[in-house]
């Protein structure tokens, strides 16, 4: 008899899990009932969440792209969710197909989806890396797998720093990324913030349900993320006003902010 | 005048289904519809749930009644028109299970099946040889040249899944590769085309060893799941284990997301994709 190849990673589908919920939100496949509710408690106290999550996921196709476009050929997807449209390698290999991309999630679930269905032109390469972010060792080890760590990355932190329930932490865990990173990187960051009390209000509830709690910020607070690095126009903004194209709406000023940042 | 039946397709299905959200926009209930129509409520349900085929005659009668203008109705029978066209299956129907007549339509607009299989190679990664010797031992009940023709359909689907671009994701028991099917040489061809199956970027296997940790899809017959990117289709899921040749479909949320956090769970569970290549060396 064998021992089973590696330890058995537990996992809670019971409880809401945030990259399902947005899916959900996002209206994708990949949720379960658990997810769905929460999903549902929310958008019917607060229905601005769907276009919120949209947004957030436009921000990150438009902020790609203006990375691929900028020159950047090799990405770090950080806490990159569940497979959906405009997954961040298939936004970059539009504009480049030798685009490199590492996904990074601590998901097991997340990363197999990632690893089945995510797959890149023949010239670029994906791959992904189950680690938590906090990590910042492991993220960097498993990113260098792929990716020539001597060459501009382009750092993707698309809404999930919210997780990290202490500020320094989460400030720590992005300059240690920074710093490691060669000169002429980025830095593509966005978080949410509350959109008003009755947002805050129904976002608590959520976090006190058994979730992974999501922490709001205020935009001067999170904008401390950039530290050390230089804003691109137009700076750090509510996600609609990034460098909107025809396909972008603008729904609010206030549920998310974000920018693009380069590292020297 | 009903078509000869080769199941629905997928834009016929899409086509159902928006009939139903347009009569639901228009604030109407079956029965009203069916009144419009001058048809019975089941008549209704049936069109919407793509269990007839559509009448075009019966379409623009409904369209007029939701209220939907000149150019939309044109755009409505246009595409009616090509949903109306027979599947491309359509020469393999007298060898096809009903469930698949029904499944093809799904399958062919498919960006991602997902299989757990117990015992035996899934039948997506089967060769000829092998596919064509499972069957002629599970179905004494078919002539062999309707086991052929189910291996040539077999073939068919592999060749149009692969062109379509569609993700395999498969979890097989390492039992398939313990259990003699066909011939030594038949059993060495499907080895290999597994291992040539690994190198392509559209599938991933995950092979459950032998005496591996119990998962939740252990003991249970090969179940499917079919993801189809258009938002008016449902994942769908199959079972199949009874009787050969019958299998359970089901697109209702509630069957499709249990079984959807089962094999999750089984994948995760399952050695990594990237560690198959051992097994079949």
């Amino acid at each position: 008899m064998t021992e089973p190849t590696r330890p058995h990673q537990p996992i809670d589908t019971s409880v809401a899990h945030s990259a399902r919920v947005w899916n959900y939100w996002l209206g994708g496949k990949d949720h379960y009932p658990a997810d769905q509710a929460a999903g549902d408690a929310y958008s019917s106290k607060y229905p601005s969440i769907v276009p919120f999550a949209k947004e957030s996921r436009d921000f990150l196709r438009r902020t790609t792209a203006y990375l691929a476009k900028a020159g950047v050929r090799q990405f770090i997807d950080l806490g990159a969710g569940l497979p959906t449209s405009n997954n961040t390698h298939e936004v970059a290999q539009r504009v480049s197909p030798d685009c490199r991309v590492v996904y990074i999630d601590h998901d097991p679930i997340v990363l197999l989806h990632v690893h089945a269905l995510l797959t890149s032109t023949p010239e670029g390469a994906t791959n992904y890396v189950q680690a938590d972010m906090r990590d910042t060792d492991a993220v960097l080890a498993g990113a260098a797998k792929t990716l020539d760590m001597t060459k501009p990355i382009a750092l993707v932190i698309n809404d999930v720093l919210g997780h990290i329930e202490n500020w320094s932490e989460a400030r720590g865990l992005v300059s240690r990324l920074v710093e490691q990173l060669p000169s002429g990187s980025y830095l593509s960051l966005s978080h949410s913030t509350a959109a008003d009390e009755e947002h805050q209000a129904v976002q608590d509830e959520y976090n006190s349900s058994g979730a992974i709690p999501y922490m709001f910020r205020e935009p001067s607070v999170a904008i401390e993320l950039f530290e050390g690095t230089e804003l691109v126009e137009p700076g750090f903004t509510s996600w609609p006003r990034w460098r909107p194209d025809a396909n972008t709406g603008l729904l609010t000023d206030r549920a998310g902010w974000g920018g693009v940042a380069r590292i020297s | 005048m009903a078509r000869e039946r080769s199941g629905r397709t997928v834009a016929h299905l899409v086509l159902a289904t928006r009939l139903k959200t347009l009569r639901e926009a228009a604030g109407m209930s079956r029965g009203e519809a069916a009144n419009a129509l001058g048809a019975h409520t089941a008549t209704v349900r049936r069109i919407e749930q793509a269990e007839t085929s559509l009448d075009e005659g019966q379409v623009h009668a409904l369209l007029t009644a939701y209220g939907a203008g000149t150019a939309e109705i044109e755009a409505f029978l246009g595409e009616l028109a090509a949903a109306n066209l027979p599947g491309w299956w359509h020469p393999w129907r007298s060898v096809m299970d009903p469930w698949q007549l029904d499944l093809m339509s799904v399958e062919s607009a498919a960006r991602i099946i997902r299989v757990w299989e117990p015992a035996l190679v899934p039948a997506l990664l089967r060769t000829p040889s092998y596919a064509r010797a499972v069957d002629s031992i599970r179905r004494p009940d078919l002539s062999p040249a309707d086991k052929d023709r189910r291996t040539e359909l077999l073939m068919e689907r592999q060749k149009r899944l692969r062109q379509q671009n569609t993700s395999i994701w498969a979890i097989m028991s390492a039992a398939a590769l313990h259990t003699f099917v066909g011939n030594e040489d038949v059993m060495v061809e499907q080895r290999q085309a597994l291992r040539t199956a690994l190198a392509r970027p559209d599938v991933t296997l995950q092979i459950h060893p032998l005496g591996g940790r119990c998962h939740p899809m252990t003991g249970m017959p090969t179940v499917s799941l079919y993801r189809v990117d258009v938002p008016e289709i449902p994942d769908h899921v199959v079972r199949e284990g009874d009787l050969h040749g019958s299998a359970d479909v089901s697109s209702s949320l509630h069957a499709v997301s249990a079984y959807h956090l089962l094999m999750d769970h089984t994948c995760v569970i399952a050695p990594h994709p990237n560690e198959s290549k051992d097994v079949l060396t």
